[in-house]
C-alpha cells in the first residue's frame, strides 16, 4: 500500500508542484525567455528539484538531488547571486525530507542546517527570502530538543518581518499558517493557522510568471488547511477546500491523498 | 479595382501595425548592481514578457503598438517605461528602486533598541523559563550568564565587577531604581519586581551601557514588555510561599490587550517546611497586584500603561558585628510605566512617562528608619530611520528623584542594640537630572556596524560641575554566528543614598570591552576582556568608603547541546579588582580568580525537565577585626579593624542546586508541577560574622542553607 501511494506520488508530482493554468502560462512564457541567454541550471529549477525529490524517494537515491546541488554550487561559484543559494536552500530542504523520510535524523538535521546557514547569510532579505528560511527552521526545530523554543521565538520574528515586507506573498502566508499549525498548543499554537491559510490560498503563485522564482505552497496550503478541517472535525469546510483544491492543484497527490479521510463524512 | 486596392493598403497598414520591434536593455539597482531574473514584460501582456540574465540584460520582442512596458523584482517597486519615448536602437538601462519600508516593518525594526546589536545578551520569556537558576525570575536569569558577578544570591544584578547600584534596570525605557523586593530575603523565593509573563524581550548589557540611557555607569538591563499577544490566557499558581494568577486578554487584535497579575505570599508553609534551615526567618507577607494594558490606536500610534503596587513585610533576626535582634520591614510601593509612540515611514517618536512612590520602614533595636521616596522620569526619544544603513536616535530625559527620611540612627555604628544611644535625623535628598543625548548607528557593510553615543547634562541640581558621557562601539560579524564587539566608553551614575553616605554622589566610569560569541545550531561560545576603572565615593560598610576601583575581567561560557534532551553549559570569569581608599590600594570587593558556573539539563517534554546547577567562587574578601576596646559611654566594645581592608577572605562558596518540572496537557487547560531544592548539599557558605561582644571570638552567618520549594502553576487558553 505505501509502494502505491509512492507510485501515485510519483505520477502526479512529475507534473510539478504548480496548477495547470500556471504550467500553461509558465509553457507560453519559455519561449520568450530563450531569447536571453538565461543558464540551463536554473531553468524550471523548482520543478527540477521537486522531481528530483520524487525520484529520490521512488529510487532510494539521491542521485538526482545531488546533481542539481552540484550544478547549482558550481552556478554559485561562477556567479554569487542570492537567487542560486535560494534555490540551493530549497533543495537542502527537500533533501532533509528526503533523509527524514528514510530514517536518517542525522543526515537530515545536517541537510536543514545547511540550509538556514546559506539563508542566514542572505543580505538583503526579501519577503521569499524570510518565508524559506523560516520553513527551513520550522522544519528543523524537531532536531533541536531544548533549543525549541528559543528558534521558535526566531521563527516567528522571521515570519512577521516576511509579512512586514510583503504579505501578499502566498508562501509567506503559507509558512506562516504551517509554523502555526505545527506550534503546540501548549506553547500558544493552533490558534491562527487557519486564517494565514485561508490567506495563502486567495493569493497568486507569482504576480508575474517567472520560472527562476518561487511559485511553490499553493497546493501545500489546501493540504493543510483540508488536515486542519478534518482535526477539528469540520467536515463540510474540508470538503469544500479539498474540492477546491483539487481544483486549483488538480494533480496535486498531496491533496488527493485527504480523499480518503473524507469519504463518508 | 477601387476595393482591391483598398484591400491592400489595410493590409499594408495592418502589416505595419502588428510589426515586431526588437527591444534590449538592462536592469540595475540604484547603485548600478545588475537584477537577475526581474521581470521585464508589456504592460497589458504580462504573459509576453521576459526575464533578465546574470547581467541584468534583457531582450524583448514585441509588437509596435505595444507602448508600454513594466520591469519588476521582489523587493523593488515595480516600473512602467513609455516605449514611445525610447529608441529601440539604444539599449534601455532601467534602475530599480528598492521598495520603500512599510510602515509594519518600519515598527518591527523600531521596536528594537538602537543599541540591540551590542548587546552581550538577549533573553525572552522562554528564556527565563528554561533558565536553570532563574526559578521563573527574570533578572535572576542574568545570574548564569558569566559577567555576572552578583554574590549575595540577590535577583539585583552585578554586572562585571561591579555594584548593583551602578547598573540600571529599564522598563519600557524607564529606569525602575531598587527592582527587587524585600532584598534582605535573598534566595527565598523574593526576587525582582517583574512579571515574566509581561515580558517581550531582556537585552543585557554587561558593561558599556547604551547612552539612550542614563544614569548607568556599568550595565544595563533593557526590559520591553510584549508588544503583541498570540491568545487569551488564564494562569493560576499555587506554591509553598502563596498563591497567584494572571490574565492575559486580547482587545483588539493581537497588538491591543490588557494583562493582569496579583500575587499573594506568606511564610508558615515554607518556614514549616524548612525550619531547621531558616533560623533566621521569622515570617513574611506580600502582596503585589499589576495590570498592563496595550492600545494600538491606529497603524501609527500606540499606548502601553503599567502600574504596579506591591505591599511588602518581614520579619527576620538580623545581626551586625556583635549584635543580633529582630529586625521587621514594610515597605508600601506603587510605580507606573506609560509609553506613548509613533511609528512613521520615517522614523519613531516615543514619549516614555514613569512615576514611582514608596514607603518604608526598618526597625531594629536602636536602628529606625522611615524612608519616603519618589522618582518621576520623562523621556522624549526620536529615532530615525529612513537611511538603509544608517540609524540615528536623539532625545532628552528629565529624571527626579527625591528621598525623605526619618531615622533614628545608632550613635555608634557598631552598636546596634536596644540598650545602645542613638540620634535622630532627617534628611531631604533630592537629584534632578535634565540630560540629552544622540545616539547612531551605522551598518557599514556586511560584516561591520560602528555606533557612537554622547550624553550631556543641560540642567543639575547641587551637581557642582558638568560631567560629558560618550562611547563608541563596533562590531564585526564575519560568518552569520560569529561576531566581535568592540566598545569604549565614558559613563555617569549617581549612588542611591545610604547610611553611610547619605546623599546622592557622582560617579564615573571609564570602560573597554572585546566580545566574542558564536552562536551554532547546538551550540554557543561566548568569551570577554575587559577593563574598567571607576570613580566616585561608594560606601562598604560604616568604617570606610572607597573613591577608585580598577577591573581587569576574562570570562568565558560555553553551552552545547547533546542529543535531544540534554544540554549542558560551563561559564567561568577571572575578575582582578584593586580598590583605593585614602591614597592606598587594597583587594576590591569582587576580586575573584574564578567565578564559576555550570548546569546541566534535561528536558523530555512528556516526562520531565530537570536543571542541576553548580556555582563556586572564592569567598567574599572581608576586612578583619583585630582587637576591641571598651567603650565608657556606650559600655561596651570598639571594634578595630584591620588597616589591611579586604585582606581575608570568606571560604570558598560552592552550592549545587536542582529544580525540576512536570508538563501535563488536558483538553481545556494545562498543569505544569515543580519543585526545587537549592543548595542541595546544604553547605554552609560564610556570608558574615558574627563576634563575641568584646570582640575576642567569632562565628559565621551562612547564605541560605538547604531549602525545599514546591508548586503548581494551572493554565486555561
Amino acid at each position: 500500500m505505501k509502494n502505491l501511494l509512492l507510485i501515485c506520488l510519483l505520477l502526479t508530482a512529475c507534473q510539478g508542484n504548480t496548477s495547470e493554468a500556471e504550467i500553461a502560462r509558465l509553457t507560453n512564457y519559455t519561449t520568450h525567455y530563450e531569447l536571453v541567454n538565461v543558464d540551463p541550471k536554473l531553468a524550471n529549477i523548482e520543478g527540477r528539484i521537486y522531481d528530483s525529490f520524487v525520484q529520490g524517494i521512488m529510487t532510494k537515491e539521491t542521485k538526482q538531488m545531488e546533481a542539481i546541488g552540484e550544478q547549482l554550487a558550481e552556478l554559485y561559484q561562477e556567479r554569487q547571486h542570492k537567487l542560486i543559494q535560494y534555490w540551493r536552500s530549497y533543495l537542502q530542504y527537500y533533501t532533509a525530507i528526503y533523509h527524514m523520510q528514510a530514517g536518517d535524523a542525522k543526515q537530515s538535521e545536517k541537510a536543514c542546517d545547511q540550509g538556514i546557514a546559506w539563508m542566514k547569510a542572505l543580505s538583503d532579505k526579501n519577503a521569499e527570502d524570510y518565508a524559506l528560511l523560516a520553513m527551513l527552521q520550522g522544519f528543523g526545530i524537531q532536531f533541536k530538543g531544548m533549543r525549541a523554543m528559543f528558534i521558535s521565538g526566531t521563527i516567528k520574528k522571521n515570519l512577521k518581518k516576511a509579512r512586514a515586507l510583503d504579505a501578499e506573498n502566498l508562501r509567506v502566508q503559507f509558512v506562516s499558517g504551517s509554523n502555526d499549525y505545527y506550534t503546540p498548543a501548549k506553547y500558544g499554537g493552533g490558534k491562527e493557522a487557519e486564517k494565514y491559510l485561508l490567506k495563502a490560498i486567495s493569493l497568486p503563485a507569482q504576480r508575474n510568471p517567472n520560472e527562476m522564482l518561487p511559485s511553490w505552497g499553493m497546493q501545500e496550503a489546501y493540504e493543510m488547511l483540508i488536515k486542519l478541517y478534518i482535526k477539528a472535525e469540520r467536515w463540510d469546510e474540508a470538503k469544500t477546500y479539498f474540492n477546491k483544491g483539487t481544483e486549483a492543484c488538480p494533480n496535486s497527490y498531496m491533496i488527493h491523498q485527504l480523499a480518503a479521510k473524507l469519504v463518508g463524512k | 479595382m477601387i476595393k482591391y486596392l483598398i484591400t491592400l493598403l489595410l493590409g499594408i497598414g495592418s502589416l505595419n501595425l502588428s510589426a515586431q520591434i526588437s527591444w534590449s536593455g538592462q536592469v540595475l539597482e540604484q547603485n548600478g548592481t545588475p537584477i537577475f531574473a526581474a521581470n521585464v514584460y508589456p504592460k497589458n501582456a504580462p504573459e509576453k514578457g521576459t526575464i533578465t540574465d546574470f547581467d541584468g540584460r534583457f531582450e524583448l520582442q514585441l509588437d509596435s503598438q505595444v507602448d508600454t512596458i513594466v520591469v519588476s523584482y521582489i523587493g523593488f517597486d515595480s516600473q512602467a517605461i513609455l516605449l514611445q519615448a525610447q529608441d529601440p536602437k539604444q539599449a534601455l538601462i532601467v534602475k530599480l528602486q528598492r521598495a520603500a519600508q512599510s510602515l509594519a516593518m518600519i515598527t518591527i525594526k523600531g521596536s528594537d533598541p538602537i543599541s540591540s546589536q551590542f548587546s552581550v545578551q538577549k533573553l525572552d520569556k522562554m528564556d527565563v523559563y528554561l533558565n536553570p537558576v532563574a526559578q521563573g525570575d527574570p533578572l535572576k536569569a542574568i545570574t548564569i550568564l558569566p559577567a555576572s558577578t552578583t554574590t549575595d544570591e540577590s535577583a539585583n544584578p552585578s554586572l562585571r565587577g561591579s555594584s548593583a547600584d551602578r547598573s540600571r534596570v529599564i522598563l519600557n525605557g524607564v529606569p525602575i531604581y531598587n527592582p527587587v523586593r524585600s532584598s534582605q530575603l535573598n534566595n527565598q523565593g523574593f526576587f525582582s519586581i517583574f512579571n515574566p509573563e509581561i515580558i517581550e524581550e531582556m537585552q543585557v548589557y554587561a558593561s558599556n551601557p547604551p547612552l539612550i540611557y542614563g544614569n548607568s555607569s556599568a550595565g544595563l538591563v533593557d526590559i520591553q514588555t510584549n508588544q503583541s499577544l498570540g491568545e487569551d490566557q488564564f494562569q493560576l499558581s499555587t506554591h509553598l510561599t502563596g498563591a497567584g494568577l494572571f490574565l492575559s486578554k486580547r482587545l483588539k487584535q493581537d497588538s491591543s490587550f490588557v494583562q493582569a497579575y496579583s500575587n499573594w505570599q506568606f511564610s508558615d508553609a515554607f518556614i514549616g517546611l524548612n525550619r531547621a534551615n531558616t533560623p533566621r526567618l521569622k515570617g513574611f507577607s506580600t502582596k503585589d497586584v499589576g495590570i498592563n494594558f496595550r492600545w494600538k490606536l491606529n497603524q501609527g500610534w500606540t499606548f502601553n500603561s503599567l502600574h504596579y503596587a506591591i505591599d511588602e513585610g518581614y520579619d527576620f533576626l538580623a545581626a551586625s558585628l556583635s549584635f543580633e535582634a529582630l529586625a521587621s520591614a514594610q515597605k508600601q510601593r506603587y510605580f507606573t510605566v506609560n509609553n506613548l509612540i509613533y511609528n512613521s515611514l520615517n522614523g519613531i517618536l516615543s514619549i516614555n512617562m514613569g512615576y514611582n512612590t514608596s514607603t518604608s520602614r526598618f526597625t531594629q533595636a536602636n536602628l529606625r528608619t522611615r524612608t519616603e521616596a519618589e522618582h518621576s522620569y520623562l523621556g522624549l526619544n526620536y529615532k530615525h530611520l529612513a537611511w538603509r544603513n544608517l540609524v540615528w536616535q536623539v532625545g532628552l530625559s528629565f529624571d527626579h528623584q527625591n528621598q525623605q527620611t526619618r531615622d533614628s540612627i545608632p550613635l555608634f555604628f557598631f552598636a546596634i542594640d536596644p540598650e545602645a544611644p542613638s540620634y535622630f535625623q532627617a534628611r531631604n535628598m533630592k537629584l534632578q537630572q535634565v540630560e540629552s543625548y544622540a545616539f547612531a548607528s551605522w551598518e557599514a557593510n556586511k560584516d561591520w556596524t560602528l555606533s557612537v553615543g554622547i550624553r550631556i547634562p543641560l540642567a543639575l541640581d547641587e551637581i557642582a560641575y558638568p560631567y560629558f558621557s560618550y562611547q563608541a562601539a563596533s562590531r564585526y560579524q564575519w560568518r552569520d554566528q560569529d561576531q566581535v564587539l568592540f566598545s569604549a566608553g565614558q559613563y555617569h551614575s549617581f549612588s542611591t543614598p545610604s547610611f553611610f553616605i547619605p546623599s546622592y554622589q557622582l560617579l564615573k566610569a571609564q570602560q573597554l570591552a572585546v566580545e566574542y560569541s558564536s552562536q551554532q545550531e547546538t551550540s554557543n561560545w561566548q568569551a570577554a576582556i575587559y577593563a574598567k576603572g571607576e570613580q566616585g565615593e561608594v560606601g562598604n560598610n560604616g568604617f570606610f568608603s572607597m573613591d577608585q576601583l580598577s577591573t581587569i575581567g576574562v570570562e568565558a561560557s560555553y553551552q552545547q547541546q547533546m542529543g535531544e534532551h540534554w544540554q549542558w553549559t560551563l561559564a567561568n570569569a577571572y575578575i582582578r579588582q584593586r580598590m583605593r581608599v585614602d591614597g592606598r590600594r587594597y583587594t576590591g570587593p569582587r576580586d575573584f580568580n574564578y567565578f564559576f558556573k555550570g548546569s546541566l539539563q534535561y528536558q523530555h517534554p512528556k516526562l520531565f525537565t530537570a536543571a542541576f546547577t553548580y556555582l563556586s567562587q572564592p569567598g567574599n574578601p572581608y576586612t578583619p577585626i583585630e582587637g576591641s576596646v571598651f567603650v565608657e559611654e556606650l559600655g561596651g566594645y570598639k571594634p578595630l579593624f584591620s588597616t589591611q581592608l579586604n585582606s581575608t577572605r570568606f571560604d570558598t562558596y560552592n552550592r549545587f542546586d536542582l529544580n525540576i518540572s512536570r508538563y501535563f496537557q488536558f483538553e481545556r487547560y494545562s498543569l505544569v508541577a515543580f519543585a526545587s531544592v537549592a543548595n542541595i548539599f546544604n553547605l554552609r557558605n560564610e556570608r558574615d560574622l558574627l563576634y563575641e561582644a568584646d570582640y575576642s571570638s567569632y562565628a559565621f552567618d551562612y547564605y541560605q542553607l538547604r531549602s525545599f520549594f514546591v508548586g503548581f502553576v494551572w493554565q486555561w487558553n
